[in-house]
């Protein structure tokens, strides 16, 4: 089944399945099969800001003032999230849209990958900002062998479903030669290497980030590097609204409401899953372990770390139908809350009507004004 | 005159409250350490167990909410409830 951009099958939308039916034609939006990808697509845009909006001039002051080691701690993760968010702006259009069949899932997932663009601009933004140079941070990036090796394991993922949907498209099912070498191309593969795909980039979205923010927000907990922390608050709640949609796939075909055939392939993979977000948390530990190398920063160290990377992993599995990992019930770092929480909610909701309770939400224009006097 | 309603949590313990409060708010006065990221149904972080009773959304949720779950943090508690609280 070749892809195809314009697809002239007459096809019912209302009746294809997220993925591998008939390819989207008509890019509608007045019906839905699964209408929570048409609130996601609304939220994010609801959610957009501009990196430049964000005035970061008085953290190239700050980093000026940085131990060696606490820069190691600063560049580290921002290098780390360049390359994530790097891949994350272009995979998820690359490996998803040819086999995606629902129009509201195509645009929420061109949506999300935009948004993730924003993230990749608003790193150049805070680096440009913090050195003359720029090129001798992305530069590393690259030769990085900790940040790689964390790296290829979500692409990994990535690019085994891209080689099997291409071979699949170009020849459909059975063993073809390729540039990849000999490859045995049948559905039920194809739909378990989606799977897996989808809960590797559901690993990401849900844990991959976690150090590297709780980092920033220690940063700024101490008056530190406040424009950069401004701008991770609200990577991190894009972050959330696509952990949620990756959830939300997940979910939906587990509980068998879209492909019953997918269903069966995640009951399968159900252990893989497990194993795959406990060594992603291995490897985002390892990844603390070499930030604090040379010393800790105030506010946070390894051990700390590591016991939240276990905890907000418990949280996520759970999300999905995974029986907890770690064990670990309480949240050792609290203060992420603060930063982790929007700023359009109201302290204390249950003082005032409902009416007011609902403030603006469709607030599109994030403004320095806005976030200058936020007090965390 | 505020209408009390209770929260029954785990089948033992009672919280009354007034109808319409925020249920995260709630449960969080009387001690239960709820986690929660967002506070506004994106993130799915305060997720928990209902297996009884009415609640509405101040925004729609777009988090992912279970059979039996609700998200307390955007939660106004429209009726009686029950929940489990694991931890
Ligand atoms: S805290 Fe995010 S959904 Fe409740
Ligand atoms: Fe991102
Ligand atoms: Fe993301």
């Amino acid at each position: 089944m070749a892809y195809s951009t314009f697809s002239q099958e007459k096809n019912d939308a209302l009746q294809e399945p997220m993925f591998f039916g008939n390819p989207v034609n008509v890019a509608r939006y007045d019906q839905q099969k699964f209408e929570i990808f048409e609130k996601l697509i609304e939220k994010q845009l609801s959610f957009f800001w501009r990196p430049e909006e964000i005035d970061v001039s008085k953290d190239r002051i700050d980093y000026g003032k940085m131990s060696d080691h606490e820069r190691h701690i600063f560049i580290s993760n921002l290098k780390y999230q360049t390359l994530l968010d790097s891949i994350q702006g272009r995979s998820p259009n690359v490996a998803l849209l040819p086999l995606v069949s629902l129009p509201e899932l195509e645009t929420w997932i061109e949506t999300w990958a935009f948004s993730e663009t924003i993230h990749s601009r608003s790193y150049t933004h805070i680096i440009r900002n913090i050195t003359n140079d720029p090129s001798l941070i992305f530069d590393d990036i690259v030769g990085n062998k900790d940040i790689v090796e964390r790296a290829e394991y979500t692409s990994r993922y990535y690019d085994d479903l891209i080689n099997y949907q291409q071979a699949y498209n170009l020849h459909g099912e059975g063993v073809h030669k390729t540039d990849v070498g000999e490859l045995d191309i049948n559905m039920h593969d194809l739909k378990t290497k989606l799977y897996m795909c989808l809960m590797s980039v559901n690993v990401l979205e849900a844990i991959r980030f976690y150090v590297s923010f709780a980092c920033s927000f220690a940063f700024a907990e101490r008056g530190l590097m406040e424009g950069n922390a401004k701008i991770i608050k609200l990577i991190a709640r894009d972050e959330q609204l696509h952990l949620s949609s990756t959830q939300h796939m997940i979910n939906l075909i587990r509980s068998g409401q879209d492909d019953p055939e997918m269903a069966e392939i995640a009951e399968e993979c159900k252990q893989a899953a497990a194993d795959m977000f406990k060594e992603g948390a291995e490897q985002e530990k390892e990844w603390a372990e070499y930030l604090f190398k040379d010393g800790s920063m105030l506010g946070l160290n390894k051990e700390i770390l590591c016991q939240y990377v276990e905890y907000i992993t418990d949280v996520r599995v759970k999300a999905i139908g995974i029986d907890p990992i770690f064990n670990v019930t309480k949240n050792p770092i609290p203060w992420m809350k603060t930063w982790l929480a929007s700023d359009t909610v109201q302290v204390a909701p249950q003082e005032v009507e409902i009416s007011s309770y609902l403030v603006g939400q469709v607030d599109s224009e994030v403004n320095v004004e806005d976030l200058g006097d936020f007090e965390l | 005159m505020k209408q009390k309603v209770t929260v029954t949590v785990n089948g033992s313990t009672e919280l009354v409250c007034n109808k319409n409060d925020n249920l995260l708010r709630v449960l969080e006065k009387n001690g239960y350490e709820i986690e929660y990221e967002c506070q506004e149904g994106h993130c799915g972080t305060c997720r928990t167990i209902m297996t009884d009773g009415e609640v509405e959304y101040a925004y729609e949720p777009v988090a992912y909410i279970g059979k039996n779950e609700v998200l307390p943090c955007s939660a106004i508690i429209k009726s009686d409830l029950n929940l489990t609280i694991k931890w």
